[in-house]
């Protein structure tokens, strides 16, 4: 059961980072201005984070894929949509129906829609993350098979 | 209850390749993001370098009380009619689809003119002041910060 459902999940929630990060990699300075709306950041801060955090999710995505460095992966995955999450709601309450910026310009204008979507991928990526600590445990056989034991220790 | 033990080091070695990459990629792009620029003030200069000008809060509420300036609200009706600055007149951005022109008719191209939107992350009152300039006005100055920036500091509003 498992094994049934541990490797779809990690797929397809690795997808949708790749395919989040790849969307914002193309276009930075698009990504710049959904997180400069958001205006909760730093303004010094806008190109770095424009930068750093579509290449995170692709990096991040691919090891979700790769089977490599999984429960970082999921960690960090899981932990950027609590922030993305926080910072719809912020704007939510403070009456600014922001585009969400997700996936690039092609993202949704509906800041609930985006909300109630990331808490959907928040579920899967639990899920993903309960399954990559069940076999990062030391001395476990997928992780001694994965040859994985030092990074993931 | 499971311990919860945080992979620590498999989140450093993945930041530190993602920021690797994103630094590395973008020294190969030809149009190169500049890593530490204030991204507002880099704004308001793509704004001057379009021939517009802009003024802050401070210098358009000077404006505004010597009464020879035309504010102009680029915001959506719903949002004029929510608040807007005192004798402003609402000509949203989507005009400029719908026959800017015809709207313009009552405001001689001599008028001193303060755009503004929103707040500092829209961008209809320069779309909206770059149009203007393009039919033939000249006295145009956006006022960046937006609306919300006037409404917070305590200057003249009214709803409607």
């Amino acid at each position: 059961m498992k094994t049934f459902l541990e490797m779809p999940a990690r797929f397809l929630f690795g997808l949708v980072f790749v395919y989040a990060g790849a969307a914002k990699i193309a276009d930075p300075a698009a990504f710049a201005a959904s997180i400069f709306q958001y205006q909760l950041l730093s303004d010094w801060l806008v190109y770095p984070a424009a930068l750093f955090l579509p290449w995170l999710e692709a990096v991040c995505g691919l090891c979700l894929w790769a089977g490599a460095f999984k429960r970082g992966a999921a960690a960090i995955c899981n932990g950027l949509l609590v922030i993305f999450m926080l910072a719809l709601a912020i704007n939510l309450w403070r009456g600014n129906d922001v585009a969400c910026g997700c996936f690039g310009n092609a993202g949704s204008a509906d800041t609930q829609a985006a909300l109630i979507r990331d808490g959907v991928m928040l579920a899967l990526g639990l899920v993903v993350q309960y399954f990559a600590r069940e076999s990062g445990k030391p001395g476990s056989k997928k992780m001694a098979q994965s040859g994985l034991g030092v990074a993931a220790s | 209850m499971p311990r919860i033990s945080i992979p620590w080091r498999e989140m450093f070695v993945l930041c530190l390749l993602a920021a690797g990459l994103a630094y590395g990629s973008n020294l190969l792009r030809p149009d190169p993001l500049p890593l530490w620029t204030d991204y507002f003030q880099k704004k308001i200069a793509d704004t001057r370098a379009l021939g517009l000008g802009t003024v802050s809060i401070a210098e358009a509420a000077r404006l505004y009380d010597t009464k020879g300036y035309l504010f102009i609200d680029a915001r959506e009706p719903g949002e004029f009619a929510a608040g807007h600055l005192p004798g402003a007149r609402n000509i949203p951005f989507e005009t400029v689809y719908s026959g800017l022109d015809s709207v313009l008719d009552y405001i001689p191209k001599r008028q001193a003119l303060v755009v503004y939107c929103s707040n500092a992350a829209c961008s209809k009152s320069r779309d909206l002041g770059e149009q203007l300039k393009v039919l033939g006005y000249s006295g145009i100055l956006i006022m960046s910060e937006g609306y919300d920036a006037w409404a917070a500091r305590g200057l003249p509003t009214e709803a409607k």
